[in-house]
């Protein structure tokens, strides 16, 4: 293993590897290094970075999501979201131009809690966009032509939102859900929504 | 000097900053801004949520522009009221901070009807929607510029 990862190699959260990896003994890690090499310096320092949270457990999630636990292999992320995340972590105040505030660390734990609880229904989801608020908090996203699916941070809970443009006659449709305990099987129902998994599925009211 | 406080007609431009970091302020698939750009913060005296804008009255799109803007869109009055929201306007006088603007106008929720969350999120949905692009000039936002 090359020595300039032996530093690394404690600090890479399990959490936040592939499944394959997990099943990788400690023994084997360096097996990886060719993986982060690949990936760039932006994620090795955005992995060490939400791990530092992630992993002390003063910081760690206040709620996790039901029907998960913390031995579950959970959260997988993507290179792509990595990096957004480590960029919208580092935004300092007024990242605007004007008055915003740099985005909470809760948020961003919030971020990762979500993302671990539709990655255990939907492993293979589209990377999610990571945008900050001007009030430090944060919002997930995901878009094709004509539907959004949106999860904003409303401390503690969520709120979704989905967008449907399909109808160009009636306008957009909106349906929202509020999400104060964090429910892997509303995630990737709201999910399963925007992807048309099952074209029956409307998990929230029409407004 | 303090400004005056002003109705704002219901057809006037009030501007609105798109940041360019990061780059997914702009939903490329639906040539608009992401609802995040029109989430305000939270005034603790009235418990309303408000996003800052400029009022075309007394600041130009030029003027509204820096290095952080990848856009510049536009909402009226009308369409603010259309989702749930007012617009009023709220000048900053000089020595307080981001002052002088006699430009600064807040969305905010109806005075005395705070939004729930639900309402919130969707009446931000709607202004992104609604929005017009001001700058680029051609309506081809550069994402990430």
């Amino acid at each position: 293993m090359s020595s300039s990862y032996a530093p690394l190699q404690n600090q890479i959260p399990y959490q936040l590897l592939g499944p394959i990896q997990q099943q990788q003994d400690v023994g084997a890690l360096g097996q990886l290094t060719g993986h982060f090499q690949q990936a760039g310096g932006v994620f090795r320092q955005a992995l060490v970075s939400i791990s530092r949270s992630y992993l002390n457990l003063e910081n760690s999630f206040s709620g996790i999501a039901k029907g998960l636990s913390r031995v579950e292999p959970f959260l997988i992320l993507s290179p792509i979201e990595a990096e957004r995340l480590l960029l919208v972590q580092g935004l300092e105040r007024g990242w605007d131009g004007d008055a915003a505030e740099p985005v909470e660390a809760g948020s961003i734990e919030a971020a990762l809690e979500l993302l671990r609880a539709l990655k255990t229904e939907h492993a293979a989801a589209q990377d999610a966009r990571v945008l900050p608020i001007a009030d430090g908090r944060i919002q997930l996203e995901w878009h094709d032509t004509d539907r959004s699916l949106e999860f904003e941070f409303t401390r503690p809970g969520w709120v979704a939102i989905g967008l449907d443009r399909a109808d160009q006659n009636t306008g957009t449709k909106y349906y929202t859900m509020e999400i104060n305990q964090l429910e892997a099987s509303k995630v990737s129902a709201a999910y399963d929504w925007f992807v048309r998994r099952d074209p029956k599925i409307a998990p929230w009211p029409s407004r | 000097m303090a400004f005056p406080v002003e109705s704002i007609p219901d057809d006037d431009r009030l501007f609105r900053n798109v940041p360019n970091k990061p780059e997914d302020f702009w939903v490329a698939a639906q040539n608009r801004p992401s609802s995040a750009a029109f989430k305000g913060k939270k005034d603790e005296s009235d418990r309303r949520f408000r996003t800052s804008v400029n009022w075309q009255k007394y600041k130009t799109v030029e003027e509204c522009r820096h290095p952080k803007s990848m856009a510049i869109v536009a909402v009226t009055p009308i369409q603010c009221r259309s989702t749930g929201k007012e617009a009023e306007h709220t000048p900053i006088p000089d020595g307080q901070p981001y002052g002088p603007n006699r430009a600064h106008s807040d969305i905010c929720d109806p005075y005395g009807k705070p939004m729930s969350k639900n309402q919130d999120s969707v009446a931000s949905s709607k202004l992104a929607e609604v929005a017009v692009v001001v700058w680029p000039e051609d309506g081809k936002v550069i994402i990430g510029s």
